[in-house]
């Protein structure tokens, strides 16, 4: 078992490795032994592959690190969105902000909130594709260009998400003051949202696949890998700023909007994702210093 | 001072990269043969994706360089750089060693 696990591993490394060493791998496996141990090599080595390049360069030691802990926190903010969805503010709001200028007060610095996380969030993204796009130029690499019409794609329609949502819960306050079907309209916002949101990445993933098997994209050098990580962190970061305001906002101007889960995993997940920033920084901030990513970011 | 030595530039894959040299110094090997060959000298166990992560960086730094595949098994050989790299490798770690040494004896 562990050894068909381990023959399949190989259809992760590059498409350029498999073609010029998988032969001779597979047959060495053949030979070799076998367990959780090779399995995990093996896993390891199709990593570097992919990060190595075709050169079979390595990353500089700040680099993956950097590379590393900013894609771990983009991980940690993933959960917001879905915890998001789970908010039971908008009856209680709606109906007291209809009879409370406070609490009207405190619904609208909610809203900006809401407002800055979606356009902090677009704006992070869009910096992503920005420096990306400009080290797919200053390094010609057709594959990345492909892969970041993939990721445009994605993007728009996550704009597109953001811009239903606004006008469904326009609307969704409309309807709570004529009391009428409430519920309903707050549940398809969501869903509509949520489907497109999910549409926009999928379609983003599927992208940067279709790029890699037609052009054997990978991240070509360290340089690359340094602007790409040094993009992703300050997108990251950006992001966490938003959900910042979001969440400070629900706690401090609405706190019978959250419930003491909601709160708690709010918390838990803006400490994992500041905390895995925290290296993804100071990485970056040594490699400014070696100039990798002065070289990169400003070719 | 010392200068960097030769392998400093692959990470994780220095230590392999050199007892993978040293093998090979003896002659042309495959990768089962190379891990077997290594463990006769007391090395680490090297496993396919370490051995494999390690030979393709020899090979883009021209330090080996592929044969004839023979039953789908691909020798490797050193090259004149190969043999220079493992040389200036070997002395470097000669030197560390004569350091430690020294200051054992001194201690």
């Amino acid at each position: 078992m562990w050894r068909l696990a381990t023959r399949a591993v190989v259809r992760l490394y590059p498409e350029w490795w498999r073609s010029r060493y998988g032969e001779e791998f597979l047959a060495l496996l053949d030979e070799s032994g076998s367990g959780p141990g090779y399995l995990l090599d093996a896993l390891r080595g199709a990593a570097d592959a992919r990060l190595g390049g075709d050169r079979g360069e390595s990353l500089d030691s700040c680099q993956r690190v950097a590379l590393g802990s900013a894609l771990c926190a983009a991980a940690a903010l993933a959960p917001i969105a879905a915890l998001f969805l789970r908010v039971p503010e908008s009856a209680r709001l709606v109906d007291a902000a209809g009879r409370q200028p406070l609490v009207a007060l405190s619904l609208a610095v909610v809203m900006l909130g809401v407002v800055a996380t979606a356009v902090f969030a677009l704006s992070g993204t869009v910096m992503v594709c920005i420096l990306a796009l400009r080290e797919a130029r200053r390094t010609h690499t057709q594959g990345l260009k492909a892969a970041l019409a993939a990721v445009g794609v994605g993007v728009l329609l996550l704009i597109v998400a953001e811009a239903v949502l606004g006008v469904s819960y326009a609307s969704l306050a409309q309807a709570q003051r004529q009391a009428e079907t409430t519920t309903v309209a707050r549940e398809v916002a969501v869903g509509v949202w949520a489907a497109l949101c999910v549409l926009g990445i999928a379609m983003s993933a599927a992208g940067l696949r279709r790029a890699a098997r037609r052009t054997h994209f990978a991240i070509e050098d360290a340089r690359t890998a340094g602007a790409l990580a040094r993009a992703i962190t300050w997108s990251a970061g950006i992001v966490l700023a938003g959900s910042v305001v979001w969440g400070a906002a629900m706690l401090i101007e609405a706190p019978g909007a959250l419930t003491p889960l909601n709160a708690v995993a709010w918390l838990a997940m803006e400490t994992v994702a500041a905390v895995a920033l925290v290296p993804s920084g100071i990485s970056l901030g040594r490699c400014r210093r070696s100039g990798h990513l002065v070289e990169s970011a400003r070719p | 001072m010392m200068p960097s030595p030769p392998l400093s530039g692959f990470g994780r894959y220095a230590d392999p990269a050199l007892v993978i040299m040293t093998s090979l110094a003896e002659g042309p090997k495959h990768g089962y043969a190379i891990i077997k060959d290594i463990e006769a000298m007391g090395g680490p166990v090297l496993r396919p994706g370490t051995l494999y992560g390690a030979l393709v960086r020899l090979e883009h730094r021209g330090v080996v360089e592929p044969l004839r595949t023979q039953e789908r098994r691909r020798p490797y050989q050193l090259t004149e750089k190969g043999v220079a790299v493992l040389t200036a490798q070997l002395a470097h770690v000669e030197h560390v060693a004569a350091i430690g040494r020294a200051r054992l004896a001194a201690g």
